[in-house]
């Protein structure tokens, strides 16, 4: 009775996106003003930015990951929740911060030299970058987890140096965690909305995203645009993570 | 070769406590105890993989305690041997070589290879090769870098007795070809008895006995002892005589007599002790067989049972038991059963004597009461 039920519940949430996802189709025939260069700009946009931010969120979440997961350290338990914050945090909060740090003594003398992503195409990857550090150390912590530590004694012992075990034995064994981290992170990046209008903005042919892009859109009634926005928008994100799925498997 | 002198750590409520001994080059030498009595830190602390709080690892003269574990050449294998499942067989084996950046002594590769008979399964990955297998290949790992001490933390435990006899002897006559030193731990009495020889016998963190493999076995020198090789036969006693080669206990069961070894070189007369036997030391003496013997005593049988290719039997003598182990074909042969009054005789070389601490009061009587 219980499997029933149980069956029965996930079926009506899969049956709910379904639903939603299907009733993009009856805007698909709205009168067409569709801009393909912009739509093309706002894809090139999203999938470079998030490449990058994610590339970056991978260099610093690799050491990271690997100190909680191994070492003891002052701080460690604080360091692990502040981590956390990104995912109970509005991005549109985080964004908001960002944005405020530059307006205080620190980011007006960085700003003052040039260096602020505010209203920036650096400012989306800032963007997308503290929304998802925080899930890809955590992601990877679990993989370097689920990697036996007396792989690296035995390696050690064989003479391998501290970095070297790290290279050829824990990074190959919770490789599969990694990659679907990435792939994860990368769908993360491309969906991020929140933080990027706050400290990129909404500028067409500039900062305009593809979440940006349907948030523009809807705002001029332009339904059709934002219907296929959205539907690339899902279609990168469901390819990212069947992917994910594939490769931990 | 290695020597630990005091070593000590603590680690919440578990201490190791002022941990000393001595390996000699081409030695094997067990650490033999139960679990959690730290004979696993004493591997990660001679590996480098913790730090003592206090104590000196000297090898070759040097202390090496501040030493990282790749720069000790010590290699370590754990209980599962750990093959690097992303690496085929080969490329196992040559980690270490690769790793140190050293190159390959091709002769001695290829004698590894042919002594451990492993030459078939070399493009092989861990994951399709049998347990004894894994083991050669891991050896090969080990062996292929040279260290100056190898160290197996459980080696054969998760394998079939008759896998694990096969692969004991075979570590034993590569230790001899190569003259290897090797420091092993387990839990496992016959691995122990088998594979070293010298154990040190490990309890709460503390070694209580240093020995050649028959001397702990046959001569424990505390109750721990005696009751980890699962010696029932353990008795109070008092000295009524002390000579120069024997000795003479006043005992539950008696007057007996006992061989004096240089154990027990100080031993007073009136002093109290306890004294024991291996339950397969105790002979039972043929009704027929009339002459005298030292050591003899009369008993009834309470409890026969059989146990794999042996048989148990208690023996009731006066107010005290005393276990007796026979193999299967001596029991057929003596024709006993419960009720049945037998003769028994102790020999008194095989009698051990136990110095008796306050401290271990309790357990005597415990076991005695048993």
């Amino acid at each position: 009775m219980f499997k029933k039920l149980s069956i029965l519940s996930i079926l009506i949430v899969a049956a709910l996106y379904l639903l939603l996802f299907s009733s993009l189709l009856f805007f698909l025939n709205e009168p067409t003003r569709v801009d393909g260069n912009r739509i093309a700009y706002s894809i090139f946009l999203s999938v470079s930015t998030a490449a990058v931010s994610t590339i970056f969120s991978m260099i610093v979440a690799l050491p990271s990951a690997y100190a909680l997961s191994r070492y003891n350290f002052f701080g460690k338990t604080i360091v692990d929740a502040l981590l956390e914050l990104p995912l109970v945090v509005s991005p549109l909060a985080l964004g908001a911060i960002v944005l405020l740090f530059f307006d205080n003594p620190i980011g007006k003398w960085l700003a003052a030299h040039g260096i602020t992503p505010i209203f920036q195409i650096s400012g989306i990857i800032v963007a997308q970058f503290i929304t998802i550090v925080g899930v890809a150390i955590r992601m990877i912590k679990q993989a370097f987890d689920s990697v036996p530590r007396y792989y690296e004694n035995v390696a050690r012992s064989l003479g391998a140096n501290s970095f070297q075990s790290f290279r050829t034995v824990v990074i190959p064994l919770a490789k599969k965690g990694i990659l679907a981290s990435f792939m994860v992170c990368f769908a993360k990046s491309i969906g991020e909305f929140g933080a990027t209008l706050m400290i990129a903005g909404s500028m067409p042919f500039k900062t305009e995203t593809i979440p940006i892009g349907i948030f523009l859109s809807l705002s001029t009634a332009n339904i059709s645009r934002a219907v296929w926005l959205i539907i690339i928008l899902i279609l990168i994100g469901l390819t990212s993570l069947i992917a994910s799925r594939y490769i931990i498997r | 070769m290695i020597e630990l002198n005091k070593i000590t750590l603590k680690r919440g409520d578990f201490v190791l406590n002022q941990i000393s001994f001595n390996i000699k080059k081409g030695e094997i030498y067990l650490l033999l105890g139960d679990s959690g009595s730290g004979k696993t830190t004493i591997l990660e602390l001679i590996s480098g993989f913790i730090k003592p709080d206090s104590g000196k690892i000297i090898m070759n003269d040097n202390d090496i305690v501040r030493l990282s574990p790749d720069k000790r050449n010590i290699t370590y294998l754990p209980q599962n041997m750990s093959l690097f499942p992303h690496l085929s067989i080969v490329n196992n084996i040559l980690y270490g070589i690769k790793m140190q950046g050293i190159s390959l002594d091709r002769h001695y590769y290829d004698m590894l290879i042919s002594r451990l008979e492993i030459a078939d399964i070399l493009e092989d990955y861990p994951e399709h090769i049998s347990g004894g297998q894994t083991q050669r290949a891991a050896l090969a790992r080990a062996m292929i870098v040279k260290p100056k001490l190898l160290l197996l933390d459980e080696p054969f435990s998760a394998l079939h007795p008759s896998l694990r006899y096969e692969l004991e002897d075979l570590l034993k006559s590569i230790a001899q070809e190569f003259n290897l030193t090797i420091l092993a731990v387990s839990h496992d009495i016959d691995e122990a008895l088998h594979l070293s020889d010298v154990i040190s016998f490990l309890h709460n963190g503390e070694i209580i006995q240093t020995a050649k493999r028959n001397e702990i076995y046959f001569r424990p020198r505390t109750a721990e002892v005696a009751k980890f090789f699962g010696i029932k036969n353990l008795f109070d006693g008092k000295i009524t005589n002390a000579d120069e080669d024997r000795l003479k206990i006043e005992t539950v069961f008696g007057s007996i007599n006992v061989r004096r070894t240089y154990r027990e070189k100080g031993i007073q007369t009136e002093e109290n002790i306890v004294w024991g036997i291996h339950s397969d030391e105790v002979r039972i003496i043929r009704k027929e067989h009339k002459e005298v013997r030292l050591n003899r005593i009369s008993g009834t049988i309470s409890r026969v049972f059989p146990r794999g290719q042996h048989w148990n039997i208690s023996l009731l003598c006066g107010a005290a038991m005393l276990n007796i182990t026979i193999p299967d074909f001596i029991y057929k042969r003596l024709h006993i059963s419960k009720k049945d009054k037998i003769n028994i005789e102790l020999p008194e070389e095989r009698i051990f004597i136990i110095m008796r601490p306050p401290a271990n009061k309790q357990i005597y009587r415990k076991l005695k009461l048993g």
